[in-house]
């Protein structure tokens, strides 16, 4: 449907072809795109099959009954939010990265906001979903500058973080609040200036092991991308270490 | 309240825009097919006929490219003031293209359902093919025009795919009911509104259709 970018890529890399293995089944927040392959492919994590979207569309897919090993959340809230329903064990949640958020513009765009405030000058503002992790820091740093108020009409919501980076991409939407990683991945756009950190929650990347039949594989999943060689891969995309 | 009103009305106002403006688009094109022939008729019904077998979401990306920012037509709708991304302009255009083959096909079956014979004795007594038109062909096909029109009105407020892409989900502008329920889906807490929204949505589908079934076979008899 709408989730153009919604993809299910299996990776299968380093396994031999005499083990065949079920493969490893990720769910994982839209802003690990293009980090989660670069991972199974340094890491030798396959075969996984990988499905990305938002983490709040992720979650309530894996509350409905999806088949899910692990799950890659863009924010704590989501993997806790499951914790708490009992599709993971307490105290399974572990970070692996931290993210910063950044306003984008496009990259010909001349006269860039310089803060928060001033995106209240243009049409259009790309964000994420009010659930989607993006979306939900990204308002809270309009509220925490005040400006939430003046800016809400100007909003406009986009399916995942991703989502929002393409309308600033396709010149539809003036600027977007997004992750400083995914930034990084679009050439049609440029970074306008950074979100002060202290204006939102931190942007925590967290993994969780869902109870299943896999979750010891999960666990080594997740160990994988805590060890120093996962770190530098993550660092390599523009992720900062877990905190 | 405003979750359940706004994405109700909007999604009505869409639907009637589409039904409309989709009138004269679905008379031309209908009455022209009757009239053409051989390849010329394959060729132009495949055309118009691609939104029922195009997945929405290609169509709504068919749209954007032409009539996006960037798009083709761009450059010539900016100097207008015409913005079809997170309006309300974007959600009729693709409540309208979606609804235009169900539309056309009926506007097509209405005229082919016009007694040769009349057009030809009119023809005969020195009526202009235009007054014939007006006259004999559109009166005759009136009831199998308002049925397009009906199945038109349902296809476009049914309509999610096309919207999404070209005119994105921004509450109040774009967010039809079938937007609403994803929405509400997506969200924790949101079954209530969906259910609701549902509830609707099944209420004015059955008005449409029933009333696609009246003007049918009113016209039968």
């Amino acid at each position: 449907m709408r989730l153009a970018l919604a993809t299910t890529l299996l990776l299968a890399c380093g396994s031999t072809p005499e083990t065949p293995e079920v493969p490893l089944r990720v769910a994982a927040a839209a802003s690990l795109t293009d980090v989660v392959p670069a991972l199974v492919r340094e890491l030798s994590l396959g075969p996984v099959e990988v499905h990305f979207d938002a983490s709040s569309t992720l979650a309530r897919q894996i509350e409905a009954g999806d088949d899910v090993d692990v799950f890659l959340s863009a924010d704590a809230r989501w993997a806790e939010h499951l914790v708490r329903e009992g599709f993971a064990d307490e105290g399974s949640a572990v970070s692996f990265a931290t993210n910063r958020l950044v306003v984008v513009v496009a990259r010909e765009t001349t006269d860039a906001p310089r803060t928060l405030a001033e995106l209240a000058a243009l049409e259009h503002v790309a964000v994420a979903g009010a659930e989607v992790p993006a979306g939900r820091l990204a308002r809270a740093a309009l509220e925490h500058e005040g400006v939430r108020a003046r800016l809400e009409p100007r909003l406009v919501d986009a399916p995942n973080v991703r989502g929002a980076l393409a309308w600033v991409a396709r010149g539809e939407a003036e600027a977007a609040i997004v992750f400083a990683t995914d930034a990084l991945i679009e050439p049609a756009v440029r970074v306008a200036f950074d979100v002060p950190a202290g204006d939102h929650p931190p942007a925590i990347d967290v993994g969780l092991a869902l109870r299943g039949g896999h979750t010891d594989s999960a666990q080594r999943f997740l160990d994988a991308l805590r060890s120093p060689r996962g770190r530098a891969v993550l660092a390599a995309a523009g992720f900062g270490p877990p905190p | 309240m405003d979750e359940l009103f706004v994405p109700a009305l909007l999604s009505l106002l869409v639907a009637s825009l589409g039904a409309i403006l989709g009138l004269p688009i679905a008379i031309a094109v209908g009455h022209r097919l009757v009239r053409t022939r051989g390849v010329m008729r394959v060729a132009l019904s495949s055309f118009v006929l691609l939104p029922l077998a195009l997945p929405p979401v290609v169509t709504g990306y068919l749209l954007l490219l032409l009539l996006g920012r960037r798009g083709l037509l761009g450059p010539v709708l900016e100097p207008l003031g015409i913005r079809i991304a997170f309006s309300t302009t974007g959600a009729v255009i693709a409540g309208l293209v979606v609804g235009l083959p169900l539309y056309i096909v009926a506007a097509r079956r209405a005229f082919e359902e016009v007694d040769p014979a009349l057009v030809e004795v009119a023809r005969s007594l020195g009526r202009t093919r235009a007054q014939v038109f007006r006259e004999i062909e559109l009166p005759l096909a009136r009831r199998g025009l308002a049925a397009g029109a009906v199945l038109a009105f349902g296809r476009a407020l049914g309509e999610f795919g096309a919207t999404v892409v070209l005119a994105g989900d921004v509450a109040g502008r774009t967010r039809t009911i079938p937007l609403a329920v994803y929405a509400a889906l997506s969200r924790p807490g949101g079954e209530g509104t969906a259910l609701t929204l549902a509830l609707v949505s099944v209420g004015l589908s059955v008005l449409a259709l029933a009333l696609h079934e009246l003007l049918a076979s009113a016209r039968s008899r």
